[in-house]
């Protein structure tokens, strides 16, 4: 049986219940997702909030609350095939118990390892390379906002880290790619829908401290030394075009 | 902003002027964000971004002013260099620091300096950005304090307080060289804060020393255990009964204080003719005596004439550089000594192979090691496993035993690590002879060597650069 679902990890519990309680499941996609030709008959799955925390309970018990953590993380990677590999891992980890956690070395866990790798990664790098930028604000008190385009859902991961950082000023991030947004004020977050062609209006002093920035990053760099490879391995280009600083740049 | 053209023009010039400085990490220290400040800093750091020479930024690394007094040989700064000179006013810097902050660009501010004056009128001013920075902004992020040698104690103490992390630069790795090139500063001068900056740590016994559990450079817990007190208390260092409660919270009171980051230093590679084994011994005695965090290697960069350095233009000793860093590497989280990684006989690493595979060559008596049954420690030891694998080897075993296709998939690089392990009792390395087995090795890294070579400046393993 092929499920599809709403696309929510919720969504994805609701699956593997139906893959125990009605039937076996061979493939599990997100609805709307059309692109692939299929033979046999495809099930949607309600969410059913009550059902999901059954089975995330049943996977904090059976196995252990960083077995769930692990695929939860995994299931932000956001990769296709993802469903299946949750699938096969919570099950795994159903039959072997709390041990799971331990099999570095076993495909279904080593794929697990994979995904939250890049997740975290991800979540890493943009801790770093996030740029906020001032608003224009009727209020004393600037609004910080940033766009980012990861590859990953790391939104809410990167939240904690943001609301430690900014105690006092309120901000904004903006995943252009999912167009939501995290609105954060006070040490409190919210995560709502913002379209990707949200047009921030910058505060007026912003394109000099852009510009100050900008000189630094070019200045910091020793000529002799010039390693862009090296350079490229730890910021990668997809992650350029958000930046303030231009990577391509020379020195004058 | 004060006035916006001479600030860009103050940053660019001492941003130059501070860019041979390697140190940028903004880790060591975790700091929750506090209500009424901006700003917080993580133990791992954060790097937000990275230079066109491969270099993360990490902070803020500027020079509060490049006027110096000194005339030391190897550096851009020196008074009879023709640069560009600048000096930063506290408040301009406190704002730039602040503004770049909060926009995410940097974690922190480092801040190092040219001896303008005297070593202490120049911490004076450096201290007084921090206390703006501190005290009047409210700045919970990251602050690098580079401390000149022969600032005084009193000076040293309060720049302390307000950084996270302080450093003396060593620079030249021997007396004969800092005598030679940089006439002006003596040993006395650095050694002195650097022994007052361990000793005031271990007064409040912050003192972390360098690497993970498996280095030799952590301090041993002096934890006096009062037996016939049925063991519950400890006595304090004035000779006071304490219970746990009460010294740990002396403990977390004062970890807060001084340099809670540690301490650092730098030498510099290539600009004299000092071996590796001087050079590591050196890191050794450092991370001993004064239990630093890091110690950092700055390759040379020749950019000045100087009859005494070399020339102008001559390579960057890049490759020695990254073999020390290595070696440094196997000093902090594998347990290795300076003198297991060279000796008299082999007082310079080789450049064409790393120093733990090295080592390896020189001990086939320690080889092979069983994946399933050695311990921690000799399992570090072995080329292409590190630190992250032997922690998911030494869990996995306790469920289950481990098979040579288990270890790829943990992050082994097995087409090394095969030469050096048994996996349940089978060897995997047949078909190399031990004589053969450098050259095997040799021909398998050539991929990751070359492209080392040749995207970094032209390298040639010569002992004069």
């Amino acid at each position: 049986m092929e499920y599809t679902y709403d696309g929510t990890f919720d969504g994805l519990l609701c699956c593997l219940w139906a893959h125990v309680y009605i039937e076996k499941a061979d493939e599990i996609l997100p609805a709307g997702c059309a692109d692939q030709m299929s033979f046999s008959a495809r099930t949607f799955i309600e969410t059913d909030a009550e059902k999901a925390e059954r089975v995330a309970c049943g996977i904090e018990k059976k196995i252990s609350g960083y077995a769930l953590r692990r695929a939860y993380r995994a299931f932000l990677s956001g990769e296709p095939a993802r469903e299946m590999d949750i699938l096969h891992y919570v099950f795994f980890g159903f039959s072997i118990g709390r041990d799971v956690d331990k099999m570095h070395g076993h495909p279904i866990c080593r794929r697990m390892d994979v995904l939250n790798h890049k997740v975290a990664r991800e979540a890493e790098r943009l801790r770093g390379l996030l740029r906020f930028g001032a608003l224009e604000s009727a209020e004393g008190r600037p609004l910080l906002y940033a766009h980012i385009t990861p590859d990953c859902d790391i939104l809410q991961i990167l939240m904690p880290h943001f609301l430690n950082r900014y105690r006092q000023e309120p901000f904004v991030i903006h995943d252009l790619n999912r167009e939501k947004a995290a609105f954060a004020a006070a040490g409190r977050y919210e995560i709502r829908p913002l379209a990707k062609d949200y047009a921030p209006g910058y505060a007026k002093s912003e394109q000099a401290w852009k510009d100050l920035w900008r000189a630094y990053y070019v200045h910091a760099a020793i000529p002799e030394r010039i390693n862009e490879a090296c350079r490229n391995r730890f910021m990668p280009e997809r992650y350029w075009k958000n930046l303030v600083e231009d990577p391509n740049a020379r020195r004058p | 902003m004060t006035d916006r053209n001479a600030t860009m023009e103050k940053l660019r010039v001492l941003t130059d002027a501070a860019k041979y400085d390697v140190s940028c990490s903004s880790s060591g220290h975790e700091r929750k964000g506090q209500d009424g400040r901006l700003g917080s800093s993580s133990r791992a750091g954060v790097c937000h971004s990275w230079t066109a020479d491969g270099r993360c930024i990490s902070l803020l690394k500027i020079l509060y002013s490049n006027r110096c007094a000194y005339d030391c040989e190897y550096c851009v700064n020196r008074r009879s260099n023709d640069v560009e000179r600048a000096t930063f006013t506290p408040d301009e810097l406190a704002e730039l620091t602040m503004e770049f902050y909060r926009r995410n660009y940097i974690e922190g501010l480092f801040l190092s300096s040219a001896v303008s004056g005297s070593p202490d009128a120049t911490s004076e001013q450096m201290c007084k950005a921090f206390q703006i920075l501190r005290e009047r902004e409210g700045f919970w992020g990251y602050i690098h304090a580079k401390i000149a040698p022969g600032t005084s104690p009193e000076l040293v103490d309060r720049i302390g307080r307000l950084a996270d992390r302080v450093s003396v630069n060593i620079e030249l790795p021997s007396k004969e060289g800092l005598a030679l090139l940089a006439p002006a500063k003596n040993p006395d001068g650095i050694l002195k804060p650097m022994g007052q900056i361990t000793q005031t740590m271990a007064e409040q016994h912050s003192l972390a020393g360098a690497g993970n559990k498996y280095s030799r450079y952590r301090p041993v817990q002096r934890t006096p255990l009062l037996e016939d007190e049925g063991g519950s208390a400890y006595r304090s260092e004035k000779g006071d009964i304490v219970t746990h409660r009460q010294r740990d919270a002396a403990r977390f009171e004062h970890r807060e204080r001084f340099a809670p980051a540690g301490q650092t230093t730098q030498l510099i590679i290539g600009a004299t003719a000092d071996s590796d084994l001087r050079i590591l011994s050196l890191s050794h005695s450092l991370y001993k005596r004064f239990y630093m965090r890091r110690v950092f290697f700055s390759a040379y960069v020749p950019v000045l004439d100087s009859p005494l350095l070399p020339a102008r233009g001559s390579s960057v000793p890049l490759l020695r550089e990254h073999r020390l860093y290595q070696a440094d590497w196997l000093m902090r989280f594998y347990g290795f000594t300076a003198d297991e990684i060279v000796d008299e006989a082999h007082p310079d690493l080789d450049l064409e192979l790393d120093p733990k595979v090295s080592w390896a060559l020189r001990h086939p008596e320690f080889f092979p090691v069983e994946i399933n049954e050695a311990c921690a420690e000799a399992l570090l030891r072995v080329p292409g496993v590190g630190n992250v694998s032997v922690q998911r080897i030494l869990r996995q075993r306790t469920v289950a035993a481990l098979r040579s296709d288990d270890l790829k998939r943990i992050g082994v690089v097995w087409k090394r690590a095969k030469y050096f392990v048994t996996v349940g009792g089978k060897y995997y390395g047949r078909g190399v002879r031990h004589e053969t087995l450098r050259d095997h090795l040799l021909l398998q890294s050539g991929g990751v060597q070359m492209s080392f070579l040749e995207s970094g400046p032209l390298l040639l393993p010569g002992q004069d650069s």
